[in-house]
């Protein structure tokens, strides 16, 4: 989020009245701060469930089918081996390899997926600026609304916070 | 501020003072013995390097001796690790925070001091990239139909897939470290392993799926690292190898041991950084209840394989069973370590009482390093051929190498305890808010 405002909530209970407040009013561009998971924030949001489920599928199904090929075209084409009767492609040996290949590009997929989705790798953000922020990676609970929202309007955002016992509203980002 | 957010509060605070508080000169003394030892394992490692395996005891009949002993072993007491932090995540156990970070921590230095022993086993240990499939001059590519190339993928991928799992599960306490660090240094460093994580709740609807995801690769990984470990022996003819009980028999033995790890490392933390409220004696008496159910599948492990060598009338396996395994004194040893100790956790004060547990984990992990010995040794010993017949006996070189491994890794453990966050704050954090949490 580059530009908006952002306020504290006193708890979890609060964040989410105020999550539903504002989405009550139309208000739709909004991210929360929290040092935890908190149930049920992601369904007040309006947030689909992620599907960083289906990189894992592509992950592992590509990786046991490479690594299952790899040995193929290695132990089968490029080098055959006759030995101990034991056919140059083998299925039963080549299946443990290409199991663990579809773990571990599985589990690759799956972090570089979340690298890029959860925006993670960039180590600076706007909201990092306000004063205070830090207290949401310790107990804090923060909500921020986008400034570029068509709904935007900080008297009403102030007002839904206010309600829900929120602390003062603070900026972010530079004005445009 | 509501008692929620004071006690989530209370809690973060809590344990990141109990992290930075100072060390005692206890602390350090078995810092330096352990560091001793390390220096010792390197300069083991460098002479066999210099100067070849012929300076270990194993030779033929006994090809495979300790390093493949220390290397099962070794690989065995990271699976707890993994079952803790990926299986019992799944199960929905939310006891299992409290120590998770610990338990993957194990992982990854148990298997790192397993590594080291197939690769100097390899005699050539810096050839060790030619069981990996790159493009060469020679055109010679790896056997994938033997096992040691089984081994390799088993054992890097369970590496990496722990470290991903690892670092992941992290990232969230590494960004609280930087929020609240004491030093720009650290604020730094931290910064950097954190990732840029701000608590968004786009970053954690993401990063849920993702801490799930890697559960569920884990999960049957690690049932399969051990089951292929077991399978090099499986494919084997050698008496007390070639059985298809293997892959169970040694998956169970090495979350067995595993669990005589985590606590022998869970009982000393909890004392050293006072946090007997966090790692409770709940989490001691659950790890205890699994010892024992893991510890009688190795029991009835060891009377199916006698069964067995007695019902199939294989003259080698018979031979193995049921005269030379009960003439060597370690089988009674392995006997009474891993089926006779474990008993003891039937009786509920046994279980949260420290020295009681502490004394049957010791047992345990002798028990299991005997268990594979009597597998591996016996087993080359005592082969179908007589005139093969042959004894085997450790060097200095052998014993120092594996005393070594202990230092090294109590070593990376203190370091760690040392310098990043040791317990899932924001998991225990989210457990607290959900009612779960049976820790802090």
């Amino acid at each position: 989020m580059r530009r908006g405002v952002i306020a504290e909530l006193p708890d979890e209970a609060a964040l989410l009245r105020a999550v539903t407040g504002l989405r009550a009013r139309g208000l739709s561009k909004l991210e929360a701060y929290t040092p935890c998971l908190i149930d049920g924030l992601d369904d007040a949001l309006g947030h689909r469930r992620s599907n960083l489920a289906a990189a894992t599928a592509v992950g592992a199904v590509c990786g046991a089918a490479g690594g299952y090929g790899l040995e193929w075209l290695l132990n089968g084409y490029l080098y055959p081996v006759q030995s101990g009767g034991r056919p140059p492609h083998m299925p039963l040996a080549f299946v443990p390899i290409g199991i663990e290949m579809g773990f571990l590009f599985g589990a690759l997929a799956t972090v570089i997926a979340v690298l890029v989705v959860g925006k993670l790798v960039k180590l600076w953000e706007p909201v990092c600026e306000v004063p205070g922020f830090g207290s949401a990676t310790r107990a804090g609970m923060w909500i921020a609304v986008a400034a570029d929202d068509a709904r935007f309007d900080e008297a009403v955002i102030a007002e839904v916070l206010e309600r829900s016992g929120g602390g003062a509203l603070e900026r972010f980002g530079d004005e445009p | 501020m509501s008692s929620d957010h004071d006690q989530i509060a209370a809690l973060h605070d809590d344990v990141h003072a109990r992290m930075r508080a100072r060390r005692s000169r206890g602390w350090y003394i078995a810092f330096a013995v352990a560091a001793l030892f390390a220096i010792e394992l390197m300069i083991l490692v460098s002479y066999t390097l210099a100067t070849g395996i012929g300076l270990w005891g194993n030779n033929v009949p006994s090809a495979w001796a300790f390093a493949i002993i220390n290397f099962v072993w070794w690989i065995g007491i990271g699976h707890a690790g993994t079952f803790i932090s990926a299986i019992l995540y799944l199960l929905e156990q939310s006891w299992r925070t409290s120590i998770s970070r610990l338990t993957e921590t194990m992982t990854l230095f148990a298997v790192l001091q397993a590594a080291i022993f197939p690769v100097l086993h390899l005699g050539r240990a810096w050839f060790g990239y030619w069981l990996f499939p790159y493009p060469d001059v020679m055109g010679v590519w790896p056997q994938v139909k033997s096992a040691l190339p089984w081994d390799a993928a088993a054992v890097s991928t369970y590496f990496l897939v722990s470290l991903m799992f690892w670092f992941l599960g992290l990232v969230p306490d590494f960004a609280s470290l930087r929020d609240h660090a004491s030093t720009r240094a650290k604020r730094v460093v931290f910064g950097l392993l954190a990732l840029g994580w701000t608590g968004s709740s786009t970053a954690w609807r993401h990063y849920r799926v993702a801490y799930l995801m890697l559960a569920s690769i884990a999960t049957p990984l690690v049932i399969s690292v051990h089951s292929i470990v077991a399978s090099d022996f499986a494919i084997g003819l050698t008496p007390g190898w070639h059985s298809t009980l293997q892959p169970p028999f040694f998956v169970a033995g090495a979350i067995f041991s595993g669990f005589a790890m985590v606590l022998m490392i869970a009982i000393p933390v909890r004392r050293v950084f006072g946090l007997a409220h966090v790692i409770t004696d709940r989490h001691l008496d659950n790890c205890a209840k699994l010892l024992l159910v893991t510890g009688s599948i190795v029991g009835y492990g060891y009377l199916i394989e006698t069964f067995i060598a007695y019902y199939s009338g294989d003259p080698a396996d018979h031979y193995m069973m049921f005269v030379a395994r009960p003439t060597a004194v370690i089988f009674w040893v392995m006997l009474a370590c891993n089926v006779v100790a474990p008993q003891l956790m039937w009786w509920r004060r046994a279980r949260r009482t420290e020295w009681m547990l502490l004394a049957v984990s010791v047992c345990v992990l002798v028990g299991m390093w005997t268990e594979r010995f009597v597998i591996i040794v016996r087993g080359l010993e005592r082969d179908q051929l007589p005139s093969a017949w042959g004894n085997y006996s450790p060097t200095w070189v052998d014993l120092g190498i594996i005393a070594g491994t202990l230092g090294l890794f109590a070593l990376l453990m203190m370091a760690f305890l040392r310098l990043f966050p040791f317990i899932a704050v924001s998991e225990l954090q989210q457990d607290k808010l959900e009612g779960k949490c049976v820790g802090a």
